[in-house]
């Protein structure tokens, strides 16, 4: 009789206070790695994909130096006057505009969000090699490469 | 108020908690749960850099890959007098043979440590340096060979990239 009293009275304060704060350390402990494993996947699908745009923008200027027909002049660095224009191949304009929160830009396009330092360098006229660098933050490496201008 | 033997037990059961053996099992599985997650997040941060560097490997080579074939484009090699008549430096350097006799030439490759007097001008000499042990990933530095192409004379060139991965080039000589 005083047992089934007992179930129905339902829980007590205590009891419900005792139980939320069990639960509020089981959170505490479980659910800090949890956050911390969902961010590391960010960052790490996020470094992924920044690596894959760095490496395209290279790629794609790369290939247009060395593809680039005998009409379509390779000017690196671009001579004034011209705004922020580092590279042009034909009619292809890259630059570095700061109005995008410092972006590479194709043609006014963002090519690449968040680059430091875009540079194009003619080595030498007569081999027409040319070498391209692009610096960007939280990386202390530089990703440069190099291109030939293929006789059409 | 008495208990019943099995309520008894009931009640004794509930209150002695958990055992040690419950505990350890509990333990032994958050335990393997952690550091399988831990394990696969730290191999996926490890590919990550892998291919930040293994990028930078292949675009050193890249590099001097594009070095190679301007100066070659360019006509820049310094001409040297061999047991042929006057030839690119690459070609004496790099094992001459008899391209009519595919069997003269050399089947090894020929490392190549340096690159002085390959070119004619200071300044195509340094671009060189792109092809040099500190540029290149590989401590072994490229490497390169006589070969024949469809009976004329050329040199290949092996560019380390990581492992066994490479880039080739073959240049014609005449």
């Amino acid at each position: 009789m005083i047992n089934e009293n007992r179930r129905e009275r339902g829980l007590t304060l205590i009891e419900i206070v005792v139980t939320l704060a069990i639960l509020g350390i089981v959170a505490g402990v479980v659910g800090r790695p949890l956050i911390s494993l969902i961010e590391s996947r960010t960052t790490i699908g996020e470094a992924a994909s920044r690596q894959a745009d760095i490496d395209y923008a290279l790629a794609r200027m790369v290939s247009e130096i060395r593809l680039s027909s005998d009409t379509e002049t390779v000017e690196c660095p671009a001579p004034p006057p011209t705004d922020d224009t580092v590279l042009s191949i034909g009619d292809s304009e890259y630059s570095l505009n700061s109005s995008n929160g410092q972006a590479l830009l194709l043609n006014d396009e963002v090519l690449l969000k968040n680059v430091d330092v875009f540079s194009c360098e003619e080595l030498d006229p007569s081999l027409r090699l040319y070498e391209l660098e692009i610096k960007v933050p939280d990386r202390s490496d530089n990703y440069s490469v190099r291109a030939f201008k293929r006789v059409p | 108020m008495r208990l019943k033997p099995s309520q008894a037990n009931d009640r004794l059961r509930h209150q002695r908690g958990l055992s040690l053996f419950e505990l350890i099992i509990t333990l032994l599985v958050v335990g393997i749960v952690t550091a399988t997650v831990t394990a696969l997040v730290v191999t996926a941060f490890d590919r990550i850099q892998f291919n930040e560097r293994f990028g930078q490997d292949v675009r050193a080579a890249e590099s001097c890959y594009e070095t190679i074939l301007a100066i070659h484009e360019g006509n820049a090699w310094s001409i040297v007098t061999g047991s042929g008549g006057d030839d690119p430096e690459p070609w004496q350097a790099c094992g001459p043979c008899d391209p009519g006799e595919a069997d003269s030439c050399p089947a090894d490759w020929t490392e190549i440590t340096n690159t002085d007097g390959w070119v004619d001008s200071t300044e195509t000499e340094e671009l060189l340096n792109a092809c040099s042990v500190p540029a290149l990933p590989s401590s072994n530095g490229f490497e390169c060979r006589g070969v024949s192409l469809a009976g004329d004379r050329a040199t290949q060139f092996r560019i380390p990239i990581r492992g066994n991965n490479n880039l080739e080039l073959v240049i014609p000589i005449d």
